[in-house]
Parts: C-alpha cells; sequence; structure tokens
C-alpha cells in the first residue's frame, strides 16, 4: 500500500485551483510557487483543511493551508469570521469537486465518493505520502493548495492534527 | 403567487448567496434553509416547496440519500442539485431521479451561467407541471 505518484496532474490541479478561487473570491490570481511535485506541506501556514474522498482502491485528498490572520484580506467582502472560515472550506470542497470529478482523473483512479471535511487551525500531516501543489495568490493572501493520492485508507490511517 | 424554494447546503456562505439569488434574481420565496441531509427531508415535509436545492456532501445524510428518500415518499418532489462533483455525479443524480442540476463554483456574475441556471431551474419546474 504504497503512494501514489500523480504527475501529469499538475496543470490542471493548478487550473482548477485558480478557476474556483477567482470566482469565488470575485479577484484575479497568480500563481506564486508553480504547482509541481512536492513533499508534503513545504507551505507553512496556520489554518489547514484536508477532504479526502475514496474508491475501493484508493483514497485522495486536498489540501488547502494558508495564515488565518489573511482571511480578511482574501474575504473582503465578508465580515463575519465565522462565514469567512466556511468560505475557505467551501474554495477547497469546490475545487477538490471539481478537480477529482475530471476525466483524466477518473479515468486514471477511478470516481471517488465524497468525505467530509477535516479543518484544523495548525498542521494536518500525512507523514510519507507525496503530493503535487502550488501556491497562489489572490487579494495579497498566498493559499497553498495540494493533491495526494494513496492506495487503501493509507491517508485516514495516518492523518493527523499537529 | 411566488414560488416556494427551499435551500440545503452545508456552507453557510454558499446558502446565504442562494438564498439572495433564489429571491432576488429568480423571484422565489425561500421558505427554509438547511445545512444537512436530514434537515432537508424535514423542510421538504414541513414546507412542501415548489423546488428543493442539494448539494450532495453534507452531513447526517449525502444528497444522493436524500434525493433516493424524498422521491420515494415525494415522488413529485422538484429537485435541483447544486454541487462542486462533475461528471459522473451528474447522470447519477439524474438517474436518481433530480430533475436539474448545477455545479459549483457559482459563477453569479456570468450572465450566462445565470441564463443557464435559470433554464435548470424552469425546467425542474416545467417538469413538475407537466
Amino acid at each position: 500500500m504504497g503512494p501514489v505518484i500523480l504527475d501529469g496532474f499538475q496543470a490542471e490541479l493548478e487550473v482548477t485551483a485558480r478557476y474556483v478561487m477567482e470566482w469565488m473570491l470575485g479577484s484575479p490570481s497568480r500563481v506564486k510557487r508553480s504547482f509541481a511535485r512536492v513533499p508534503w506541506f513545504p507551505f507553512d501556514a496556520s489554518l489547514a483543511y484536508l477532504l479526502t474522498m475514496r474508491n475501493e482502491q484508493f483514497e485522495v485528498g486536498l489540501i488547502m493551508r494558508m495564515d488565518e490572520a489573511g482571511l480578511p484580506a482574501l474575504w473582503s467582502s465578508k465580515s463575519e469570521p465565522g462565514i469567512r472560515l466556511d468560505g475557505f472550506g467551501e474554495i477547497a470542497n469546490t475545487i477538490a469537486g471539481n478537480f477529482f470529478g475530471k476525466e483524466h482523473f477518473i479515468s486514471t483512479f477511478g470516481q471517488m465518493r465524497g468525505g467530509l471535511p477535516t479543518r484544523v487551525k495548525g498542521n494536518i500531516l500525512i507523514p510519507e505520502n507525496p503530493c503535487i501543489g502550488g501556491v497562489v495568490e489572490v487579494n495579497s493572501v498566498e493559499v497553498f493548495i495540494g493533491v495526494t493520492v494513496a492506495q487503501g485508507n493509507a491517508l485516514s490511517d495516518t492523518a493527523r492534527a499537529q | 403567487m411566488k414560488k416556494t424554494v427551499v435551500i440545503v447546503d452545508d456552507s453557510e456562505y454558499l446558502a446565504e448567496m442562494l438564498g439572495e439569488f433564489f429571491s432576488k434574481t429568480l423571484g422565489f420565496e425561500v421558505v427554509g434553509t438547511g445545512f444537512n441531509g436530514a434537515q432537508a427531508l424535514t423542510l421538504y415535509k414541513q414546507h412542501r416547496p415548489d423546488l428543493i436545492t442539494l448539494d450532495l456532501t453534507m452531513p447526517i445524510k449525502t444528497g444522493r440519500e436524500v434525493i433516493t428518500e424524498l422521491l420515494t415518499e415525494f415522488p413529485q418532489a422538484s429537485i435541483l442539485v447544486i454541487s462542486s462533483q462533475i461528471g459522473h455525479a451528474v447522470v447519477e443524480c439524474l438517474k436518481l431521479g433530480a430533475k436539474g442540476y448545477v455545479e459549483k463554483p457559482l459563477r453569479l456574475d456570468d450572465s450566462e451561467f445565470v441564463r443557464d441556471f435559470k433554464q435548470a431551474v424552469e425546467e425542474c419546474l416545467a417538469d413538475k407541471n407537466s
């Protein structure tokens, strides 16, 4: 039950992430750090959101991370802290739904069923599982977006909040 | 008389956005807002709206479970799925009996998207009336 390498999906993840963020936040985006194969969590941040989905053979995870202090700037149109946090999670859900539903992804890994997301203040560690990811900047706020795939239930078995 | 809608989405942010869109742009009366699958069933039974919108990934009961349960009890229910899950999920929900499907993100500043959204709503209601 080893890790799965996601080479070939970097561009699709970048396009999906920027498309979703630009529509939901109403602002242009730019890539601050190119989407590439990276070790887990190369980007230090205080707020993390993990959404896992699975089928019989694979479990996939989408992680979004950012500095929580940037939420007011990211969601300048929303004044309530709770709504901003909720909106941050909804961005992650939407990127996950769009990306994991793409034909290229489904033809490689199969159709995934949704699990519910986990949001933590701090890190979520999933040791020894490589991912693809990059950093997108919107409204001067940097957000890391990454995706990983593992065989079986390896993500749920090893993921933990720090 | 205004058409009525129940909106169900586990995101408070999106539920609020959809409520505004349905009331201000589409002229509906939003008679209930829920944040999980169980509330979807309760609100439908309570209000019997002309339309119910459902997210797919929700706590307690998923959107797919709600579609099945709702249509078992209310075969004429008009269900519009609004979800970020694309591709196969669309076909699956329509096979379960949903009348329409709108993909997230909600691009409510995009006139073409809004036109398509309105058309999806009209088709759901037309199907109910036919």
